[in-house]
């Protein structure tokens, strides 16, 4: 069952549901039956016996399992319900599937791994395999597709981009340059503006919501017979809201898409005179090491070393580095290179990545990490610990933070989400905090990319691999 | 040769922690025909249905629903358990199909050596 559904070869005429149904009901009656014929030879051979407390059937189990395994292999039509066309329980089953089939198979074993089934085989088997054990239990698929989705919806994770300036936001003055653009709105592009709708001080800093407005806009011919043309024009409006802080340097979105948090930053950066940096600082090469590996690298690596290696946080699974190449990128526009095939981006997914040999290797040949996905353990306050997803990447001009909820509480993981943007900030700026620390680390690397194999275990970055 | 039918690590290891292969081998020789009996029927209507030999895990499942009326299984399996153990469906789920899978590598592999022939018609 290595592909999922019938192909038009297999099966050129199609059963009814009623037809499998009606076979499927006839075999299983009479394997019940053989099943009491052997118990009866086992009564008369004088066997040991006993029934089982509390046993459930598994006949309703087993008969849904033959259907869709047949399914797979033999085009069934089925007729329609009465409401919804589609057979309900058929359609929830599907859009489970559907659901958990977002999670990249590494993901999707360590969901099956954690529900008790076996992690093995591809990922129809284990989309299988998931289902029938959650049936259409969709609180518990939804709790699966939050621990273990890399890219969460933006409703289930806190997200903040930081836009850096050129100097640190100073103590006094930009809230009343920026109050005077409240209720009023400026053009940051062709056909694109921004919005303010609400300034505020607060104990946290200035708060900016507003909104960006642009427009798709095409020609196309108009409907009646006379050959004249017309513009069409698709207004979209995209929510954002940033944080400006004094002596940071660093303007917080915290709400809305790259588009319109890079809109907001321009029009933060018109209304209240912060000059904006177009690239992202990622602090100084280190005086003590002669490595040269880049810079966003060191600040990630110590960011694992450090931040995420205390008494409060632990990595508990690292489950996708993302690298942006840095041989050969100038030369895109190069006329003469323009057919050379080159490699821009690379991404490893599965567990503990950064203590795979290919990934040390990209590192020690001075390929920009920039992306990282990580399941982290937080125990604020030194109480209960929380299973959180994470992720922090290094764009040209940004960094993000993504904290996902888990299964706790919005303000356990806006808590870690804190914590974790402000040490980003601060190593942007300031680069590693413990190269001691930072060069032991490096050394490992390099060692780990020399290996002829990999290591039988994760030792680098795997802070409480086991119960994770 | 005959597929292999046990693919996963829980089902090898519930095979081997429930000494599931010694049961087999232990169970006469009549009600090991009867389940023989059960798959060539099974076999013969996944044929027909499927138009080619069904697959290994289609005879497992349908194996399945016989052997949860196997007081001697129960028996072989309670001697090796505690209460907690029994109480919980999915062991239950787990031990029957390592059996079935059992079951069905030897049927299929007595098929092959032509040890036995199939006799049953949809």
């Amino acid at each position: 069952m290595d592909t999922y559904g019938p192909t038009m070869t297999d099966q050129p005429n199609p059963i009814t549901r009623e037809q499998l149904d009606e076979e499927l009901n006839g075999l299983l009656d009479a394997m019940q039956e053989a099943g009491r014929e052997a118990n009866r030879l086992a009564k008369k051979e004088g066997i040991d016996r006993a029934t089982i407390p509390s046993r459930i059937p598994a006949r309703d189990e087993s008969f849904r399992a033959l259907r869709e395994l047949i399914e797979d292999h033999v085009l069934v039509t089925s007729p329609v319900t009465d409401e919804n066309e589609i057979d309900p329980w058929e359609e929830h089953r599907e859009i489970a599937k559907r659901a958990l089939a977002n999670l990249k198979l590494p993901q999707l074993r360590a969901s099956a791994e954690s529900i008790g089934v076996p992690k093995s085989g591809n990922r129809d088997a284990l989309l299988e395999r998931i289902v029938r054990r959650l049936q259409t239990n969709e609180a518990e698929i939804a709790r699966l597709v939050v621990m273990y989705e890399e890219d969460l919806p933006t409703e289930l994770r806190h997200t903040t981009r930081l836009y850096p300036l050129q100097s640190p936001i100073p103590a006094a003055g930009v809230v009343e340059r920026l109050t005077g653009y409240a209720r009023r709105y400026i053009r940051v592009g062709i056909a694109q503006w921004f919005i303010f709708r609400r300034i505020e001080e607060t104990n946290r800093g200035i708060e900016v919501d507003g909104v960006y407005r642009s427009y798709r806009v095409g020609a196309a011919e108009t409907d009646d017979d006379e050959q004249t043309y017309e513009l069409k024009a698709d207004r979209r409006d995209l929510v954002a809201s940033a944080l400006i802080r004094p002596g940071s340097s660093f303007v917080e979105m915290r709400a809305g898409g790259a588009t319109e948090s890079r809109a907001l930053a321009r029009a933060v950066e018109l209304a209240a005179g912060l000059p904006r940096n177009e690239t992202l600082p990622s602090g100084s090469s280190p005086e003590w090491d002669d490595r040269q590996w880049d810079a966003g690298t060191l600040v990630l690596l110590d960011l694992l070393n450090t931040s995420l290696r205390s008494d409060a946080i632990q990595i508990a699974n690292l489950t996708m580095a993302g690298f942006e190449m840095s041989r050969g990128a100038s030369s895109a526009s190069d006329e003469s290179t323009v057919d050379k095939p080159q490699v821009r981006s690379v991404r490893f997914h599965g567990q503990h990545i950064l203590d795979s040999r290919p990934a040390c290797e990209m590192i020690v040949e001075h390929e920009r990490l920039a992306h990282i996905a990580l399941l982290v353990w937080f125990r604020p306050n030194g109480g209960d610990r929380f299973l959180l997803p994470v992720r922090v990447d290094l764009e040209s001009d940004h960094a993000t933070v993504i904290t996902g909820f888990g299964m706790e509480a919005r303000e356990v993981s806006a808590q870690l989400h804190r914590l974790l943007i402000r040490d980003v900030e601060k190593k942007l700026i300031k680069g590693p905090s413990d190269p001691e620390g930072l060069r032991k680390l490096m050394g490992q690397i390099e060692e780990r990319a020399r290996q002829a194999e990999e290591p039988e275990r994760a030792t680098m970055f795997a802070g409480d691999a086991e119960e994770a | 040769m005959a597929p292999r039918v046990i693919k996963d690590p829980d089902l090898r290891a519930a095979r081997d922690g429930f000494k599931i292969s010694s049961f087999y081998a232990k169970t006469g020789q009549e009600r090991k025909n009867v389940w023989f009996k059960a798959l060539d029927l099974a076999w013969a209507k996944q044929r027909l249905l499927l138009g080619e030999d069904p697959p290994p895990d289609v005879l497992v499942e349908s194996l399945i629903t016989a052997l949860e009326q196997d007081e001697a299984f129960a028996a072989w399996i309670n001697k090796r358990t505690n209460l907690e153990w029994r109480t919980k469906k999915e062991n239950w789920s787990l031990v029957e199909r390592a059996l079935a899978s059992v079951i069905v590598q030897a049927y299929l592999g007595a098929c092959e050596d032509g040890s036995w022939t199939r006799t049953a018609q949809p």
